[in-house]
C-alpha cells in the first residue's frame, strides 16, 4: 500500500487548513471504503495525506430542523440511514435505495458523504491503468470492456459511469448539500454536486468539490403532499454490486393525476441522469398501469452506447416501466 | 508531391524576439484564403498530431510532435495503444477538453475553469 500520513483534525477549520496545505496530495478520509481501496491498489491519483474527519464533532447525525427538513451529517454511516425511523417514515424510497448499496458490512463503514463523492469504479482505473483519472490521457473503458462500468450516454474524455446510488435516490426529493470551504458555506443541489465529468483543480472528477472543501451536510426538504416514490436497481449479482442501471422516480399525485415528476437514472451515465423528457411527458397524465410502457417510448432518446453496453439502455427503460407500474399498483 | 493542405511552421520561420516578421501576415492571409491550414505552434513538441493508425503515431514521434490516437474503432484502438500514443480521444469534440485538461494540470493548484456541462 502507498505510504501515507494521517491527520486527525477536530474541527472543520482545522481540516480545511490541512487540505489547503497539501493541495491535491491530500484527501478527506471518513469511511475509507473507496479511498483505502485506491491506496491499496497503488493508484497514482490516490492521496498521500489523509485528513481523517471522523473525530470532528457534529458531522454524524440525522435530525429534523424547524422547517421540517431532514439534515444528515456527512459522516453518518449508511447503515444509520437505513435504520433511521425518521427516514423510513419520511423517505422510504431513500431507505430502500440505501439498502441496495453494497453489503451490510460495508454499509456499517461507508458514510453518506463518501457515497456521494466516491471515485468511479472503472476496472481500468482501479486496475492502475494510466487513464484520465490516474495520470494519463486516454480512456481504456471507451475501447476495452465497457459492458459494466461505462456510460451508455456518451462521455467527455472519461467514459466511466457515476457509481453512487444515494445521489440518484436523493435527487427526486430535491435534496441539497452543504460544502464548507475557506470562503464559507456553499449550498448546492445534488445535481450541481455531481454534474458528471468536471475538471476541478487539474483533475477529472464526477463532483465539483475542490481540494480544500469538505461536504458537511445533506438537506432533504419535507416531502410534498401526495408524493410517491420508487427505486429500482439491476446489478450483476443479486447480493451486492454497483448498478448496471437504476431508476429513481418520484411523482407528486393529486388523486391519479401527476402534478409533478422526477425521473433519475443511475449506472448508465457519468452522472445521475435526470430524464426531463420523461418528467415532462408524465406531468398532467393519469397514473395508469400502461403509463410505464408509454414512458419508455420517450425515454433516453439521446443514448450513445459504447460497443458492449447497449443493454444498459434496455435495462434502464425496463426499470422505468417497472417503477411506474409499482407506483400505479400502490396508488 | 501531393497537393498541399496544411503547413506547420517552426517558430524561427515566423518571427524572432522583436516580433513577427513583416512577410508573415500577408502571406498567412493569402494562404488561409486558399484554404491552407496553418499551424503556427510555438514548437513541434507543443503540437498535437491526431491520427488513427500506427504509421501516423510513428510519424508524429519522429517529427517530435505529440501523437494522439483517434479511437474510431474500439478494437483497433486497443491494439494501437500498444504503440504508446501520448493520449487518446473518442471524438474530435474532445480535443478542446483535452487541451484544457493539459493546461489545467500545468497551472495547479490554481483553480481551472470547469468544463461546461454537456
Amino acid at each position: 500500500m502507498k505510504k501515507v500520513s494521517i491527520y486527525k483534525p477536530t474541527s472543520i477549520d482545522e481540516a480545511m487548513q490541512m487540505l489547503t496545505k497539501h493541495g491535491q496530495e491530500a484527501g478527506v478520509y471518513a469511511g475509507g471504503t473507496d479511498l483505502l481501496i485506491r491506496l491499496k491498489n497503488r493508484l497514482t491519483q490516490a492521496p498521500s495525506y489523509l485528513v481523517d474527519i471522523k473525530k470532528i464533532q457534529n458531522l454524524r447525525y440525522i435530525k429534523e430542523d424547524e422547517q421540517g427538513n431532514v439534515l444528515i451529517g456527512a459522516t453518518t454511516k449508511l447503515s444509520e440511514l437505513a435504520d433511521s425511523t425518521l427516514l423510513q417514515q419520511r423517505y422510504p424510497m431513500l431507505v430502500e435505495a440505501i439498502n441496495f448499496i453494497s453489503s451490510p458490512e460495508l454499509r456499517n463503514a461507508s458514510t453518506i458523504g463518501g457515497d456521494l463523492l466516491q471515485e468511479v469504479w472503472c476496472q481500468y482505473l482501479r486496475g492502475g491503468y494510466s487513464c484520465w483519472r490516474n495520470g494519463g490521457y486516454i480512456c481504456y473503458g471507451a475501447i476495452g470492456d465497457n459492458s459494466y462500468y461505462h456510460s451508455a450516454m456518451g462521455g467527455r474524455l472519461c467514459y466511466a459511469v457515476y457509481p453512487g446510488d444515494a445521489a440518484t435516490a436523493l435527487i427526486p426529493f430535491d435534496a441539497r448539500v452543504k460544502l464548507a470551504g475557506p470562503n464559507g458555506i456553499k449550498d448546492l443541489s445534488i445535481e450541481q454536486l455531481v454534474p458528471g465529468d468536471m475538471m476541478v483543480d487539474g483533475r477529472i472528477q464526477s463532483h465539483v468539490v475542490r481540494y480544500n472543501e469538505i461536504l458537511t451536510e445533506v438537506v432533504i426538504p419535507p416531502p410534498k403532499p401526495g408524493l410517491k416514490a420508487s427505486f429500482e436497481k439491476l446489478r450483476p449479482r443479486g447480493v451486492w454490486d454497483f448498478a448496471m442501471a437504476s431508476a429513481a422516480i418520484s411523482l407528486q399525485l393529486n388523486g391519479k393525476t401527476i402534478d409533478d415528476a422526477r425521473v433519475v437514472f443511475g449506472g448508465i451515465s457519468g452522472k445521475p441522469l435526470r430524464e426531463t423528457t420523461v418528467e415532462n411527458f408524465l406531468k398532467g397524465k393519469q397514473l395508469t398501469a400502461d403509463l410505464g410502457s408509454q414512458s419508455v417510448n420517450v425515454a433516453l432518446s439521446n443514448a450513445a452506447p459504447l460497443k458492449y453496453n447497449a443493454t444498459k439502455i434496455d435495462m434502464a427503460k425496463g426499470l422505468l416501466a417497472s417503477g411506474l407500474a409499482k407506483l400505479s399498483a400502490a396508488n | 508531391m501531393q497537393p498541399i493542405k496544411a503547413i506547420l511552421f517552426e517558430p524561427a520561420c515566423i518571427g524572432d524576439a522583436q516580433g513577427t516578421y513583416e512577410d508573415v501576415e500577408p502571406a498567412f492571409a493569402e494562404l488561409k484564403a486558399m484554404g491552407i491550414q496553418l499551424n503556427t505552434a510555438a514548437a513541434p513538441a507543443a503540437t498535437l498530431y491526431v491520427t488513427d493508425n500506427a504509421e501516423g503515431l510513428a510519424k508524429a514521434k519522429s517529427a517530435g510532435m505529440i501523437p494522439i490516437l483517434l479511437m474510431h474503432d474500439p478494437d483497433e484502438a486497443m491494439r494501437l495503444v500498444a504503440n504508446n500514443p501520448a493520449g487518446g480521444i473518442v471524438s474530435l469534440l474532445e480535443l478542446p477538453d483535452f487541451i484544457r485538461f493539459v493546461s489545467a494540470q500545468t497551472t495547479t493548484p490554481i483553480p481551472s475553469p470547469l468544463l461546461s456541462v454537456p
